[in-house]
This record gives structure tokens, sequence and C-alpha cells, in this order.
């Protein structure tokens, strides 16, 4: 699956950031969706994983620690061979990889059903 | 108890020191957290008759147990003081982004106190905060402000700052956060100000210890389908504060012309149909709310180039527009566009100008003082010169209203021009038509705020708002609520999706520990009364629960809020007695 984003619709809620923490591990710096002010007071940028076709990320990494899920088609990072280089976020278009604790950190789609799609309110999040 | 890290983070400008503290669990369950506990914190730590100017004040900013969950509608930051505006206690709160980043930064509280020699910063990112100096920053308007102190903490910060007026002490100048939201009243700009500090930025990557999960994510859907069946959430949604502007003004207590009238004849130029119309161009939540009410506008500036603001907010928009005479949104937005970039509270700045142009007008204004101003209604050239003298404190006049309409009208003996309440400017809804939101005017500790006791829901619903019988249980039992939701951080709009009973399980849910609502309605009360003893230590009586003689003397001529006044004083009795109050307001004196 992969995520579609229009974020002119972003109302800055974070409630995505919000359940994105909630199934995961809580950490506010470990969440996989960011939302960030733009120049403009219409939408906010909506930095999160869209599971490209090219996987620049996984092009990136020099140690193969990235791999795409066979059943979810996410990114997924082995964190155990990881060296927390940035190459991957460096690479990534839509500033959706973060190094957090010298550990890439990439979207998981929640393991195919992904909580911040379901609970935007606004519908900036669609899936395909 | 989960949900809270239970430690302060104290910050002294004087010796430059920050420290850590931690406080017993007890205190959040007696006094919750957000506007209870600093309140309490704050009557443990300030003495007496203290300036509220000087390095000893000190300015608590606290969130909740709840911040920073799933829980929605949970917006706010609280802030406490003692306000240089009343002279009174003081609480602000914010919404957008600032009561999350205090939350995951890993503090309950942070308290600022002393004074710093130089213009200074205060950094905080997660527990590692310092002290910077900031002489390139001081000067700046909120904006460019906002700006430069996330630049030196990442985008990913938040940032609360003090505009121009905040630097130069204006009694009622204003805090900002992000592109549009405010601790607006009070004058806790001025705290700033007077302590050297431009402001502060902050950022969090900690998480919230939650006890139930499972339960807090149920009740959150739950929370999400009630405010989507919610008519007033899906009002809000669409058109924001302003929906209120046809139903005010139609009743008739729109405060029009320094509150002589209640109903603006220009009133559909600008009333939510009109912005939806003409300037709409999209909507803003604040952390955690699928409510959406912000509204983003885009109008022409007088210099011809286009803006982007998000509001006029109904307050906003009724203190600086019928209020001067002012029947334009362009007009209007610019006026409140000036008062956040310069750092002014909206609500007391358009009553200082009313009240100006009615002194004028009156010939109680000395020619000296009137800067050879065309003080009349109507002209919006008038009000940005006055916004921008009055902030920047330009002049004899711009000083004068830079302490406020009350001081300025004490001094030119007619202080029956100066709509206020122990100082504070009345808010955008006329007690003459709507008595138990008059009640709430003259006897909430903060002055005349109308989000101490936000009757007008129940009053206008039920069609009451003319009565004054049977009016004080109703008004004390939404204080209390009120005072509540302060101190969980939960924004008073979003209580449509969340009552007290359903806040009691919310809590249970991420403390782990029992609540009930009669638990939760005690600490709101406790809080009115705790507000109430520290005024009283401060020097306030019974004298001062009261309202500007217009409105307890001289009824509105026309309009459906015409013939009436408030009959304020059995009220008031009632009031203190249900309270559990003397007849002169005073509680019992055992301690607390």
């Amino acid at each position: 699956m992969k995520i579609n984003v229009e974020d002119n619709k972003c109302s800055g809620c974070q409630i995505c950031v919000l359940w994105c923490l909630h199934r995961h591990d809580g950490f506010r710096r470990l969440a996989r969706i960011h939302i960030i002010e733009k120049e403009s007071l219409v939408g906010r940028s909506v930095q999160v994983c869209r599971q490209c076709e090219e996987r620049y990320c996984v092009e990136a990494c020099p140690v193969e620690a990235i791999v795409v899920d066979d059943g979810t088609g996410a990114s997924r990072v082995d964190a155990s061979a990881c060296t927390g280089c940035g190459e991957c976020a460096q690479a990534c278009p839509y500033g959706a990889v973060r190094i957090v604790d010298s550990i890439a950190v990439i979207c998981d789609l929640c393991g195919g059903n992904p909580a911040c799609v379901k609970y935007c309110p606004e519908k900036v999040l669609t899936i395909s | 108890m989960r949900g809270i890290s239970g430690r302060i983070l104290r910050v002294n400008l004087s010796s430059g020191v920050a420290s850590s503290e931690s406080l017993p669990v007890d205190v959040w369950r007696n006094w919750l957290g957000g506007r209870g506990l600093a309140t309490w914190l704050w009557s443990k730590e300030n003495p007496l008759h203290l300036d509220p100017l000087s390095p000893q004040a000190k300015i608590y900013f606290a969130v909740s147990p709840l911040v920073g969950t799933l829980t929605p509608g949970i917006g706010k930051a609280a802030a406490v003081f003692k306000s240089p505006l009343t002279g009174g206690i003081f609480v602000s709160l914010c919404g957008g982004d600032i009561g999350s980043a205090i939350k995951f930064s890993g503090w309950d509280v942070i308290v600022i106190e002393g004074r710093s020699d130089k213009p200074v910063v205060l950094l905080i990112d997660d527990e590692r905060v310092s002290i910077r100096d900031a002489s390139s920053t001081w000067g700046m308007e909120v904006t460019e402000a906002d700006r430069a102190l996330r630049s030196m903490l990442g985008e990913d910060s938040v940032a609360v700052v003090a505009g121009p007026a905040g630097e130069k002490l204006v009694r009622f100048a204003s805090l900002h956060s992000g592109r549009g939201r405010e601790f607006g009243r009070g004058g806790i700009g001025a705290i700033f100000g007077s302590k050297n500090l431009k402001g502060f930025a902050i950022r969090g990557g900690g998480r919230v210890s939650i006890a139930d999960s499972q339960k807090l994510e149920a009740l959150t859907i739950e929370a999400y389908q009630r405010m989507e069946e919610s008519e007033k959430a899906q009002i809000r949604r669409r058109w924001g504060t302003p929906e209120l502007v046809a139903t005010i003004n139609e009743l008739g207590f729109w405060p029009t012309r320094n509150f002589s009238e209640g109903y603006f004849e220009e009133g559909s130029k600008i009333d939510a149909g009109a912005i939806e119309k003409s300037v709409l161009i999209a909507h803003r939540s604040c952390f955690s709310c699928p409510i959406r009410c912000g509204k983003v506008i885009r109008y022409s500036h007088p210099d011809g180039s286009s803006v982007e603001l998000e509001g006029p907010e109904f307050e906003s928009l009724s203190l600086l527009g019928p209020n001067l005479g002012l029947g334009s949104i362009e007009k209007i937005a610019e006026a409140s566009r000036l008062c956040d970039e310069l750092g002014v509270d909206t609500i007391s700045m358009g009553g200082v100008i009313g009240f100006v142009i009615e002194a004028g007008k009156k010939g109680k204004l000395p020619i000296e003082l009137k800067a050879g101003l065309n003080l009349e209604f109507g002209d919006e050239k008038t009000v940005f010169k006055l916004i921008q003298m009055t902030a920047l404190k330009e002049g004899a006049l711009g000083e004068k209203m830079a302490m406020g309409s009350r001081a300025f009208a004490e001094e030119l003996g007619c202080e029956e021009l100066s709509m206020d309440v122990k100082g504070l400017g009345i808010p955008a809804y006329d007690p003459r038509g709507i008595k138990g939101l008059g009640l709430n005017y003259a006897t909430s500790a903060s002055g005349a705020s109308h989000m101490r006791g936000p009757t007008m829901p129940i009053e206008i619903g039920e069609n009451t708002r003319l009565d004054d019988r049977d009016k004080v249980p109703m008004v004390i039992s939404v204080q209390v609520n009120m005072a509540v939701a302060d101190s969980v951080c939960l924004c008073s709009t979003a209580r449509v999706g969340i009552n007290i009973h359903q806040l009691a399980q919310f809590l249970y849910a991420v403390t782990g520990e029992s609540w009930t609502a009669g638990r939760l309605e005690e600490i709101g009360k406790n809080i009115l009364t705790l507000e109430r003893k520290i005024n009283i230590r401060e020097g306030f009586s019974e004298v001062d629960d009261t309202l500007p003689l217009r409105m307890l003397s001289e009824p509105f001529k026309k309009g459906a809020s015409a013939g009436s006044v408030v009959n304020l004083e059995p009220m008031k009795k009632e009031y203190y007695r249900l309270m559990g109050w003397d007849e002169k307001g005073v509680p019992p004196l055992e301690d607390k």
C-alpha cells in the first residue's frame, strides 16, 4: 500500500502524530509523521513516507539496512544493521526519514492499518 | 500516578540558574494541573502585595496529565501570574502547540522568576536549558520574533514571545505562540518585558506514561464521534467563533461604540457568512483537536499587499469592530493583526480605544492629549494610530492608554466611561443582554473574563438571558466546570465532546487513579476559593465585584435587549452564600 497526501487540507491538529505515538512506544521524537508550518497559513507540510515506487532510502543505504516489507510495502529498517549514517534521510524526497538515537526511523504503516490515515479528521491522508 | 513527570523547571533570570524540582503527587490529586496547580504554586511562593513587574514576581506555565495524550481537545497550556493590569491573581490560556511541547519536554510546570539585566531568551530542549543573549530580538514584532527564537532551537520547536508592547510594559501586553495563538489577557506580556525576557522556545521528544492505553483509545474514538455529531462543533468547524456575530447582534447585546448600544447596523457586513464569502481561505486546529475552529483569511493591507491572517476571532472582531464603529472585515482584520504583531490583548485594546473616543466626544480629554487625532467612531486610521501609540507608548496619550482604560479613566475623573471590571476590559457580550454572564464578570478573580464562566450557550439556548433570578447556581456550575477544564487544559469549545463525567474517565485511563465528576467539581470549587482568598489578601473586596455604572443603571433604548439592566446585588449575595463565603464574599479562614 502507499500513503497519498493532500497537504493543503492539513489543519495542523497533529492527531496523526498522536496516533503514531500511541501505536508505537509513545516517544515524541520517534514519530514517523511530522507536521511542519509552511510560509503560507494554508495547509502544512506533511512529512511522511509515501512508499515510493523507486525506493530512494533503500538505494541510498550503504549497509542494506532497509528493505521493502513483503506484506505492507513499507520501508523496514533493520535496527541492528543501521549505522545512523543518515544517507537515507538525505535521499528521501519527502523529509520522511529521521535519524533518532543513531537509528533511521521510517513509517511502518502500522503493520498494514495505518492509524494516521484512519483518524485524520481532514482526510489529508489516503491509501492506495 | 501516570501521565505526569512530577517535575518543575525553575528558571531564575537574576542568577541565570535553571533547576529541576519535584512536587509530591498529591498536588495533582488536589489541584489537577494547569490553572489549579499553577495557582496553588503561586499562592505558596509569592509574597503579599508584590509588584507584578518586579524581579520577585514569578510566572507559572503548567500543563496537565492529559496533555500530549490521545485525548482530543486538550489544546491549552495555562499561565498563572499576578496581573499588572488588575493587581490580582490571573490565569491566561494559550492554544496551539505550546502545551504539548512543554509536556513532551518532560516538564509539568515551568516557573520563571527574577530579572535578567540584559535581554535574553530561554531555550528548553527536553532537559537541556539555556538562557541566551537576545539583544538582536529586542524590538522585534511577534512573527519575526517567533521565527528568530525557533531558529535558535529547530523548526520543530515552539516559541512563546512578547511583542514590543510587552517590552514597554504595556499593562495589557500579550504573549504569542506560533502563527495565531496567544496568552492574551491580563498583561502577561509585560511580565516578560519586566524580566528582560523576549520569550522562550521549547521542544520535547519524550513520552507520556499512560495507565490504560486501550481504554484511552476507546474513550478517544467516542469523543471524536460526539464532536462530529455536535451541532455546535460543526458550526465552529465551518465558521469559527465569528459564527456568534449574527446571534449576538440580533439579540441586541453586541458591544457597539464603547458599549453605548447593543446593535450594530453594519453587522451583516462582518458576520461569518460575509467572511466566508469574501476572505476565508483555510482552516486551522490546535494540537489534538478535530474541531478545526481556526479560520484563515486573505485580505488587502492598506499598502495594497495581500496578507494572510488567522482570525479575527469573535472577541477581536467585536472589540475592534462595532465597539469602535468599524464595519469592514479588512479594517478590523488589520487592527487585529496590528495588535497581534505589537503584542497587545485585542479585547483590552478595543476597550481602551472605545473609552478614549467616548471620553473625547464628551469633552473629558484635555486638548493636549488628543494629539490632533480625529477621535470619532468609525475611523480606522484613528484606530490603527492609537494601537501603535499605545503599544509603543508614544506620546502622552499613548502612555496613558497603555495603563488600561480604568487607570486612565480614574486620572480623568470619568470612571463611568471605562467598560471594565477590576481593570479588565469587558468582552464581546454586554451583560445587559445576558445577566448570568454579568454575575460571572463581577465575581471572577480575573475581572471581566467571559472565559471564566461562559454561560452563553445556556442563557441563550434556554432563553433565560434577561432573567436575573435562578441564575446563581448555573453561573457557579459553569465557573467550576471551567476551573476544571482550565486545569486539565481542555479547550472550552472541545467540552462539547467531553463532559465532566467523560473527563473523569479520561483521567482514569491516563493516570490510573480513580476520579469522579463530583471530585472534579470539588477541586474546581477549591480553585475558585483559592483565587478568591488570594485576591482578598491582595486587597480586593466585595466593592470590586461590580459592573460599570452603565450596565447597572442605563438600559439599552432599542433592540432585543432593550429596557433591561443588571440587578447585581441580589445575585452577588446569593453567589457568596452558595460558595460558602460570608456576606462580604470572604471565604472561611481555614488553611488549605
